[in-house]
């Protein structure tokens, strides 16, 4: 990837598809992790600091590391930055709700908890929310849907994990959160290469190959291990419907985004 | 001559806020003292209209016909939606002293990965030659350019100048792609090719500029820069030696490759 061209592309498509709403802010949620500090950096860049307003969304259980490398990201790039601790809320819930649900639905309530924030900050500051879900994490699913997959620009959803990190030291993000061990940090210890099973460098060699290149999955299979291929595809396969709109059942002659189209951009 | 090369950012469908900058463009390009000036596919309409197509026809034959009045000092080249007995056409015209010289139809609808063309227009079918202030031009819209068989039609029926407009979107080495394709037309037929593309971004799409002029020997005369909206003037040689040196115009035999193709084309039935 030339991080330099990308750079000016992903500026200019900020500042440019932002404009057209008539807004002139940014709202980012800062994780902590390379992902959001890479987004963090573009906005910045591409709208000036003044504009971008970034939120850490801690829970009680995330790593406080986190929320340390999200204020050195923030401090970095000069934008504004709060903390939101989300643990009333979250705990209040699962408290009333069902006590005994396992970490992937309180997970998955957290990224959807947090995307409400975002949004409430959106229609606050007259902001958009940037998105920051890169092309791995989109294609295997590794996110939440409606929480934080939700976004209304997603600068780098056409970056695969590796690039991002690339892209980073070219933007200059904090040696700490380019070097840490990536993490979804939703419980303790909580690892993605060890969740995932493979490696990112694994991962985004085949994903290159299989989506990109379009190579057949026959020949993947005399490259890669085939168990590891077969996991991929199912991964990209089960998670399509997270990367689509819900489905309308068809009736009549002109359906909304099947004979019915028009641009996003339509009526900026 | 000097042809102003007008690397604009329209906005998508505000056909009226357009002409307000085709014709500010325009004024400012005949004062500068160009005779000709070049704006890229779709101009007045942008680019990824998708179901506006339909929409935006009746309007886009109005200001078009405001523009022809525009081209009285300065002739003007652009592309717009044309309506053609109840069909679509992605169009360029050609306008001079108040009429409409000349209307090339997009012949080749890329409908492929993010191209979604043959869904909205009609396709077009001739690659004709007019005689224009910079000499014997043929104009071609973007995607036709990357059919060779295109430039060679225009260049057999005498082109000196092909003229390119186009909506370029930005994916990674698309630069080095159309400069090759450029270079490669301007020497191969010993034109001058002139390639207009546009800048701003739609639907998350960049179009990314690099405007450029190429001599009838292939060379690299003049470049706007990349992704913003630029205009850049350009003095274009009518420089008959280089179409003498020329293999392609002195030993190229069309009536071989129409007998050929026609050969190849009844073995293939």
């Amino acid at each position: 990837m030339q991080s330099a061209q990308t750079t000016a592309i992903l500026l200019n498509f900020l500042r440019e598809e932002i404009k057209k709403t008539g807004l002139t802010r940014a709202v980012i949620g800062l994780s902590g992790g390379i992902d959001s500090a890479v987004v963090c950096a573009l906005c910045a860049g591409a709208l000036g600091p003044e504009k971008v307003y970034t939120i850490c969304l801690p829970y009680r259980a995330s790593n406080p590391e986190s929320e340390a490398h999200a204020r050195l990201c923030a401090e970095t790039f000069g934008v504004h930055y709060q903390v939101i601790d989300i643990t009333p809320q979250i705990d209040a819930y699962f408290d009333s709700v069902d006590k005994d649900a396992p970490a992937l639905r309180r997970g998955n309530k957290m990224a959807r908890e947090r995307m409400t924030i975002l949004y409430d900050h959106s229609a606050k500051l007259g902001g958009l929310v940037i998105g920051t879900s890169n092309k791995t994490e989109l294609l295997l699913g590794y996110g939440t849907q409606h929480g934080d997959m939700a976004s209304a620009l997603n600068p780098i959803g056409d970056i695969y994990k590796t690039q991002i990190f690339e892209l980073a030291g070219y933007l200059k993000v904090p040696e700490p959160i380019i070097k840490k061990a990536p993490s979804a940090d939703l419980w303790q210890g909580q690892s993605d290469e060890a969740e995932l099973g493979y490696t990112y460098a694994q991962i985004d060699e085949l994903l290159a190959e299989l989506i990109d290149q379009r190579v057949s999955e026959r020949a993947l299979k005399e490259k890669f291990a085939p168990v590891f291929v077969d996991r991929i595809i199912k991964l990209v396969k089960k998670s399509q419907f997270k990367r689509r709109l819900p489905l309308i059942a068809k009736l009549s002659a002109r359906t909304i985004d099947r004979e019915f189209r028009y641009p996003r951009d339509w009526g900026v | 001559m000097q042809i102003s090369l007008a690397q604009i950012y329209p906005t998508l469908g505000n056909i009226a806020e357009n002409y307000q900058l085709l014709e500010r463009e325009t004024l400012a390009a005949q004062k500068a003292g160009a005779q000709l000036i070049i704006f890229p596919e779709l101009a007045l309409t942008g680019y990824l209209l998708k179901d506006q197509v339909y929409d935006l026809l009746q309007t886009a034959g109005e200001y078009l016909a405001r523009l022809t009045k525009l081209s009285e000092k300065i002739d003007i080249l652009l592309g717009s939606i044309e309506e053609q007995n109840s069909r679509a056409y992605n169009s360029a015209f050609y306008l001079s002293r108040g009429q409409l010289l000349h209307t090339h139809r997009k012949v080749y609808l890329p409908t492929y990965g993010m191209f979604d063309e043959k869904r909205y227009f009609s396709a077009g079918s001739r690659f004709a030659v007019f005689a224009a202030a910079p000499g014997k031009t043929a104009v071609l819209l973007c995607e036709d350019a990357w059919h060779f068989s295109s430039a060679y039609l225009a260049a057999a029926a005498g082109a000196e100048n092909i003229i390119i407009l186009s909506s370029s979107p930005y994916r990674e080495g698309i630069q080095d792609r159309w400069h090759s394709i450029n270079q490669n037309i301007a020497y191969n037929f010993a034109v001058n090719v002139i390639y207009c593309n546009r800048a701003g971004v739609e639907d998350g799409v960049t179009f990314w500029g690099g405007s450029a002029a190429y001599g009838r020997d292939g060379k690299l005369l003049a470049r706007a820069a990349d992704l913003e909206p630029r205009t850049i003037l350009v003095e274009l040689k009518n420089d008959p030696e280089k179409r003498h040196d020329s293999v392609f115009v002195r030993d190229e035999r069309p009536e071989v490759v129409l007998k050929e193709l026609q050969r190849i084309w009844q073995a293939e039935l």
